[in-house]
C-alpha cells in the first residue's frame, strides 16, 4: 500500500476554509507544543487565553482593537496582491500615516470639527506618497518592489525616531522620547473605557466593502486581475500598467497609512516610539492578506483572527509569564502552515493498491 | 524503410500490455498495446487529448499505470521516477527542451550524466561525444551555449544527452515542430541511423506525411484507445487523418469568393530592434489587401514574432511605417491599434490569450471589456458580459461545463476558440494570427481554418504566420517567407513548392534567381519590391 499525490480540479470554496482552519489549527497545536517546553500545560493555558480575550469584554475589545490596524493595512494588501505588487512596506506606511496625522494634530490648528477628518486624508496621503516611490521604480525601471519598499520600512522608522528625538520632542515630556500629547480634539473616540477606536474600524470595513467593489465591479477592478494573473495577457489587453500600478499602490499604502492615524490618534494620542507605535502590524498584515487568500472581505476576518494571536500575547506574557517573542513565533507558524497546506488546494492524497510488478532496478 | 514483420525470435524492446491511467473524469489511456521493436521506428499519432502525453509519461517514469504491463526486454518493468527509465534505457527529447540557456552544451552533457567527475567535468565528455557525433554525423559545438544554438541544434543536444545516457529507447514528442524541411530531413537522417544501429524510436507527431516518411509502424491513439496499428507501407495519409479523427478530413486550398480588394496593411522598410539593440527586422516591407491572407514563413526566432508584436502595438518599431487603411500605425498602443479594428491571435495562447485562472466569460470580453454594452462609464456590466459569453459559447459551440467555468480547465481547442471568439467576433478590419492551430486537434484546427477564410472572405485582411507550410500553402494567397528579420521572398502560394519556401526559410534566395528550373513556381508580386539579390 502506497500514497501517491493526484492533481485535482479548482479548489471548492469549502475546501479553501476547510484547508485554511485546519492550517491555523495545526499552528495552534505546534504553539500548544510550544507551550509544554515552557513548563505550561497547554490545554489550561488555552483555556485562560480564551477566558482572557474573547469570553471577557474587556479581553474582547482588545481583540478588535488590536485588528483594526491589521484590517486597514490587510485589506490594503489584497488590493496590491491580487495585481502581484508584493508590497511589504504597509509597516513603514504605517509608520508615515502616523507622521502625517501627528503633524497635523500637533501643528496645524484646525478647528476641533476638521481636525480628524484632515488626520485621516493626510495620514492616507503620506502613506500613498509612501507606496508611490517603488510603485514608480517598479513601473518605469522594472526595480524589485520587494526590496524598494522592505528598505523604505527602516527609513520611515528613523524618520519617526528623529522626529521624536529632535524637531517634534515634547517639551512637557520630561526627556523621554515621545511628541507632545495631541489635544483632545485629535482623539479618536473610543468605545466606553477601553482603546475601541471604533470610527477607526468603521474605516477600516468601509475599506474592505469598498476594495470588493473595485475588484468585482470596476474596469479598474478588472485589470489589477488580470495584470496580477497573467502580465502577458493584461499587455495584450491594453491594461495600462502604469496608471493602473500607480492607482492600486496608492490605494493599498494608503490604507496602510490611515492604519497609522488610527494606531496615533487612537490608542497613543502623541507621537510615540516606532516600536510601540506599531507591533510590527505592517508586517503581520501580509499575513492577514495572504491567509485570506487576497480577498479583501476575508481579510477582516483573518484579521481578527491575528489580532486575536496578538492580543493573546499580552495574556501569555502576563498571566503565563511567557517571553514576548511569543507572539512572533506563533505568527509565523500560522504563515508556515498556511503556505505548507497549499498544496493540499491542488493535490489530493490517494491510496494507490501494490499491484505493480518489480522496479526497472529489481529485475536488472 | 523496412517495415518488422513475421515471428520475432527474441522479445521486442517495448512491450506495453493493456496499459490503462485514469484521471478524475477520464480514462486517458484504455488499455493500451504498443511494441517497438530493436531497429524500429514507431510513430505514435493522434489529436490532442487522445493520451500521447498520458503515454510518454508513464514510459519515462512520470506517472504509474492503473493497470496493464509495461516490459523491456521482456521483462515487467515498473519506473518510479524519469531516472528509472534512464536507468532502463529510454531518452526522452520533450518538445520544450530541458536545457540549461546560461550553460554550454558541455556543461548540459555533463549535468545529465551520472559519473561525470565533480572536477572539469566536461573534459570527460570529449571523447564519448566525438564518437557519438561521428557515429549519427551531426555536428555539435561543445563549447557554445545552449542560449545562442538554433531550436534545431539544441533538439541536437537533447537526442545526444539521451544517447549518452545510453538510451536504447528514444521518444521524441513533436520533434519536427522547431525545424526547418531541412533540418526536419537531417533528424531523419539521425534517426536512419539509430535504426540501423538496432535502437528503437517513438515518434509521436501531429504532421501524417512526416510520419509516413520516417516510421516503420504507425500506432492511432483517439480517446485513449489504440485505434490502429499499421505498417507505414501499408497505409496512407488520409487514411491516417480518418482514424485520428474519426471522420474524413478535408484537405485542399480554397480560393477567395472574390478578388482582392484595396490595401488595408502596407508595411514599409520597418525595422525592429530587440532591447539589447540587436535587430530582428530589418526594413521589411509588404503589404496585405483586404480579402486577401498573406502568410508568414520562416523557422522560429526569425522575426515573426517581433512583426505580430509591431503590427499589434506589444512592440515599438525603431523605424519604417505601418499604415492601415492609409493612416501610420507605428508605434500604436495596443488599445489603440484594437479600437482600429486589428485582433490578435497570440502564439502563445495559455498566456498571453488568455488569463487562465479568469472565467471564461472574463475572457471572452477582456479585450473588449471597454467598449459598450461591457462597460458603463468605469464599471462592468456582468449582465451583459454573460448574455455575450452565452452567445459565444453556443456559436463556437465553445465546451466548457459553464460560463463561469475556470479557463485554464478548458483543453486547447477550446481556449482558442475562447480567443477566436472574442477576436473575430468584432468584425474586425485587420486579423494578425500567430500559429493559430499549434497543437490543435484536427477539428479545432478546421474551424480556426474555416474562420479565418470567413474573415478573408467578408474582406479583412488576414496575415497569418505558421511553421506549418501546410497550412499556409492551403490558406494563404501569398506567403512572406523571414529569415534572421529580412523578408527572403515573398511567393504566390498557388502552386508554390515546398522545397522553394523551404530554401528562403534557410534564406537562401536562389529559388527567386532560377529561372525555368523546378523551382520557379515561387514568383515575386511586384507591389512588395522585394530586394533583387545580388548573388
Amino acid at each position: 500500500m502506497t500514497w501517491k499525490w493526484e492533481p485535482r480540479g479548482e479548489p471548492t470554496a469549502a475546501l479553501v476554509w476547510g484547508v485554511s482552519l485546519g492550517a491555523v489549527a495545526f499552528a495552534m497545536i505546534l504553539t500548544g507544543i510550544l507551550f509544554a517546553f515552557f513548563g505550561v500545560a497547554p490545554i489550561p493555558a488555552f483555556v485562560t487565553i480564551v477566558e482572557r480575550t474573547i469570553l471577557d469584554a474587556r479581553g474582547l475589545s482588545e481583540v478588535v482593537r488590536r485588528s483594526i490596524p491589521l484590517m486597514l493595512a490587510g485589506v490594503g494588501l489584497t488590493l496590491a496582491f491580487r495585481a502581484r505588487f508584493w508590497n511589504i512596506g504597509a509597516e513603514g506606511q504605517l509608520l508615515i500615516g502616523a507622521v502625517a496625522a501627528a503633524g497635523v494634530a500637533l501643528f496645524s490648528g484646525l478647528p476641533a470639527t476638521l481636525l480628524l477628518p484632515t488626520m485621516f486624508i493626510a495620514g492616507f496621503l503620506a502613506g500613498a506618497a509612501w507606496g508611490l516611490g517603488p510603485a514608480l521604480l517598479k513601473v518605469r525601471l522594472g526595480v524589485n518592489e520587494i526590496i524598494t519598499t522592505l528598505m523604505l520600512n527602516y527609513v520611515a522608522i528613523y524618520i519617526v525616531r528623529w522626529l521624536i528625538n529632535g524637531p517634534w520632542k515634547g517639551r512637557s515630556m520630561a526627556g523621554f522620547a515621545y511628541s507632545d500629547m495631541f489635544d483632545p480634539a485629535a482623539f479618536i473616540p473610543t468605545l466606553g473605557a477601553t482603546r475601541l477606536h471604533w470610527p477607526t474600524l468603521l474605516l477600516a470595513i468601509l475599506a474592505a466593502l469598498l476594495v470588493t467593489w473595485l475588484l468585482a465591479r470596476t474596469r479598474f477592478g478588472f485589470e489589477v486581475r488580470m495584470m496580477g494573473e497573467s502580465p502577458e495577457a493584461a499587455r495584450y489587453a491594453g491594461v495600462d500598467f502604469f496608471r493602473t500600478t500607480l492607482i492600486l499602490v496608492l490605494v493599498s499604502a494608503g490604507a496602510a497609512g490611515l492604519a497609522g492615524v488610527g494606531e496615533v490618534a487612537g490608542i497613543h494620542r502623541r507621537l510615540v516610539d516606532p516600536g510601540s507605535l506599531s507591533i510590527g502590524y505592517g508586517y503581520t498584515a501580509i499575513i492577514v492578506a495572504l491567509l485570506a487568500r487576497r480577498n479583501p472581505l476575508a481579510a477582516l476576518v483573518t484579521a481578527l483572527f491575528l489580532g486575536w494571536v496578538a492580543a493573546s500575547g499580552d495574556v501569555m506574557q502576563v498571566a503565563l509569564r511567557l517571553p514576548s517573542q511569543i507572539t512572533g513565533v506563533t505568527q509565523g507558524l500560522v504563515l508556515l502552515s498556511v503556505i505548507g497546506a497549499e498544496p493540499l488546494l491542488r493535490y489530493k492524497l490517494v491510496r494507490v493498491r501494490k499491484t505493480q510488478p518489480p522496479t526497472a532496478g529489481e529485475v536488472a | 524503410m523496412t517495415p518488422s514483420s513475421g515471428p520475432e525470435p527474441q522479445p521486442p524492446l517495448l512491450e506495453m500490455r493493456g496499459v490503462t491511467k485514469r484521471f478524475p473524469n477520464v480514462v486517458a489511456n484504455d488499455a493500451v498495446d504498443l511494441t517497438v521493436a530493436r531497429g524500429q521506428v514507431r510513430a505514435l499519432l493522434g489529436e490532442n487529448g487522445a493520451g500521447k502525453t498520458t503515454l510518454v509519461h508513464m514510459l519515462y517514469g512520470l506517472q504509474a499505470p492503473d493497470e496493464g504491463a509495461i516490459l523491456l526486454h521482456g521483462q515487467p518493468t515498473r519506473f518510479r521516477s524519469p531516472r528509472d527509465a534512464k536507468a532502463a534505457g529510454i531518452g526522452l527529447v520533450a518538445q520544450h527542451f530541458h536545457l540549461a540557456r546560461r550553460h554550454t552544451v558541455a556543461e548540459n552533457l555533463a549535468l545529465a550524466l551520472p559519473g561525470t567527475p565533480a572536477l572539469f567535468p566536461t573534459r570527460a565528455l570529449a571523447r564519448p561525444v566525438k564518437e557519438l557525433t561521428e557515429r549519427y554525423g551531426f555536428e555539435v559545438d561543445l563549447t557554445a551555449r545552449v542560449s545562442r544554438l538554433s531550436p534545431g541544434e539544441q533538439q541536437r543536444v537533447e537526442i545526444l544527452k539521451a544517447l549518452l545516457q545510453g538510451a536504447e529507447l528514444l521518444i521524441l514528442d513533436e520533434p519536427t515542430s522547431v525545424l526547418t524541411p531541412q533540418e526536419a530531413h537531417r533528424l531523419f537522417a539521425v534517426l536512419e541511423r539509430m535504426k540501423a544501429d538496432g535502437k528503437g524510436v517513438i515518434f509521436i507527431s501531429h504532421k501524417l506525411d512526416e510520419v509516413l516518411a520516417i516510421a516503420d509502424r504507425i500506432t492511432v491513439l483517439r480517446g485513449g484507445r489504440v485505434v490502429a496499428d499499421e505498417a507505414a507501407a501499408d497505409t496512407t495519409a488520409a487514411k491516417l487523418a480518418t482514424l485520428m479523427v474519426g471522420r474524413e478530413v478535408a484537405r485542399g486550398r480554397s480560393e477567395a469568393s472574390r478578388e482582392p480588394g484595396p490595401v488595408r496593411l502596407a508595411v514599409h522598410d520597418l525595422s525592429v530592434h530587440a532591447d539589447t539593440g540587436e535587430a530582428r527586422l530589418k526594413n521589411v516591407t509588404f503589404h496585405v489587401r483586404g480579402g486577401e491572407i498573406v502568410g508568414v514563413a520562416g523557422v522560429a526566432g526569425n522575426g515573426q514574432a517581433e512583426l505580430t508584436q509591431v503590427l499589434t502595438g506589444l512592440h515599438a518599431p525603431s523605424s519604417g511605417s505601418v499604415h492601415l487603411d492609409d493612416v501610420n500605425v507605428a508605434g500604436a498602443s495596443v488599445r489603440d491599434l484594437f479600437a482600429r479594428g486589428v485582433v490578435h491571435i497570440p502564439e502563445d495562447r495559455n498566456d498571453m490569450g488568455v488569463v487562465g485562472a479568469m472565467r471564461v466569460a472574463e475572457n471572452l470580453v477582456m479585450r473588449r471589456h471597454r467598449e459598450a454594452p461591457f462597460s458603463k462609464g468605469r464599471l462592468l456590466d456582468w449582465r451583459a458580459v454573460g448574455e455575450h459569453a452565452d452567445g459565444a459559447i453556443r456559436d463556437y459551440a465553445i465546451a466548457t461545463s459553464s460560463k463561469d467555468t475556470v479557463t485554464r480547465q478548458l483543453s486547447g481547442g477550446n481556449v482558442q476558440k475562447v480567443i477566436l471568439a472574442r477576436e473575430l467576433g468584432g468584425k474586425p478590419g485587420l486579423v494578425v494570427a500567430s500559429h493559430p492551430t499549434y497543437g490543435l486537434d484536427v477539428a479545432a484546427t478546421e474551424l480556426t481554418h474555416a474562420l479565418l477564410r470567413e474573415q478573408r472572405d467578408r474582406g479583412a485582411a488576414v496575415l497569418l504566420v505558421s511553421e506549418d507550410l501546410d497550412e499556409l500553402l492551403d490558406l494563404t494567397d501569398r506567403i512572406l517567407v523571414l529569415f534572421r528579420g529580412e523578408v527572403t521572398g515573398v511567393v504566390d502560394a498557388r502552386g508554390a513548392s515546398r522545397e522553394a519556401i523551404g530554401l528562403l526559410m534557410a534564406g537562401d534566395r536562389s529559388p527567386l534567381e532560377t529561372q525555368g528550373g523546378s523551382l520557379t513556381s515561387a514568383r515575386i508580386d511586384p507591389h512588395d519590391g522585394v530586394n533583387e539579390v545580388s548573388a
